[in-house]
């Protein structure tokens, strides 16, 4: 097999896995991030509440 | 959960904004910082790999640079299966759900690494052999991992009691882990002519060129550091849903 026709098999091989770390590493992260502003909204909220004297 | 404060009603110190679960994301070891230290191996083993390394006709040629990522992405997957087993074993001992919590993420990432291993095993293979799949040893044992720890998430979906669900998957993953030295020696248990795999590590050493081992090296240091990354970062995820279903419980009463 020639170097140009193995490059394509090697490009595509790099290609599915850098398309693939990446993407799940930026949806873990983002997902982190979107959890810990609920988090902190929420226990907000509670805390409001606590202060306030009433529960829901 | 048994953080839950059911008696005072009050909010447990660690739901607090200041206290959420998220120890792991930051700090010079911590996910982020895996994962920069992690993209750093990568490249600089990728560019050894590229320009330093020589080409072995023996493995296809220039499909063989498939190698520098392709072999650590597979050492990836069984440590974590590994890091699964272990995460099972100290459940079970322990009956603390941060062990539960490691061993979903460890199997999560572990099927990840494992799908990127045949999917890239595939494509050299079709460089090398000219085919897309055979089933030989090392390929057919991965094959069952990958199937054996999709029943691991099919297991976990069918229980509805926290504790039961733990018990059974960590009964699980210590289970499956028995294909996982399956696969390692796979290619040292059959007679070499039945085979693709070559063995390359044995008793006597790699038999590896210095400059196709230190990028291999550094790949596999690389993809260790981000799978430890993407560990803590999961973990982290899955102690914040934790944290956020006892908030919303809270706040409903």
């Amino acid at each position: 097999m020639s170097v140009e026709e193995a490059a394509k098999y090697v490009a595509a091989a790099y290609a599915v896995i850098l398309a693939a770390l990446a993407a799940w590493t930026i949806w873990s992260a983002r997902r982190v991030n979107a959890l810990q502003r609920e988090v902190r909204l929420l226990a907000e909220e509670i805390e409001r509440r606590g202060a306030g004297g009433g529960g829901a | 959960m048994s953080d839950r404060d059911e008696r005072s009603g009050q909010v447990p110190a660690r739901a607090t904004p200041q206290a959420a679960p998220t120890a792991g994301v930051g700090g010079p070891l911590g996910a982020a910082a895996l994962v920069v230290y992690a993209i750093v191996a990568l490249t600089g083993g990728l560019l050894l790999a590229f320009w330093w390394a020589p080409t072995a006709d023996e493995m296809g040629g220039f499909a063989q640079k498939i190698f520098f990522y392709h072999v650590p992405i597979a050492e990836t997957a069984l440590v974590a299966f590994a890091v699964a087993f272990v995460a099972g074993i100290m459940y079970l001992a322990r009956r603390d759900a941060r062990y539960d919590r490691l061993g979903l993420v460890a199997v999560r990432l572990g099927l990840l690494f494992s799908a990127l291993v045949m999917a890239t095993g595939m494509i050299w293979g079709k460089a090398a052999w000219g085919v897309w799949w055979t089933w030989e040893p090392r390929l057919t044992t991965f094959l069952i991992a990958c199937l054996l720890y999709c029943g691991y998430f099919v297991l976990r979906a069918t229980v509805e009691d926290e504790s039961r669900r733990a018990t059974y998957a960590a009964l699980f993953a210590i289970i499956a882990f028995v294909d996982v030295p399956l696969t390692f020696f796979a290619t040292r248990l059959v007679p070499e002519g039945s085979q693709l795999h070559p063995v390359v590590v044995t008793t006597t050493g790699t038999g590896m060129d210095t400059a196709v081992l230190v990028p291999l090296l550094i790949c596999m240091l690389g993809m260790t550091l981000l799978f430890a990354g993407l560990l803590r970062l999961g973990v982290a995820t899955e102690a914040l849903r934790e944290e956020l279903a006892v908030l919303k419980d809270r706040l409903e009463r």
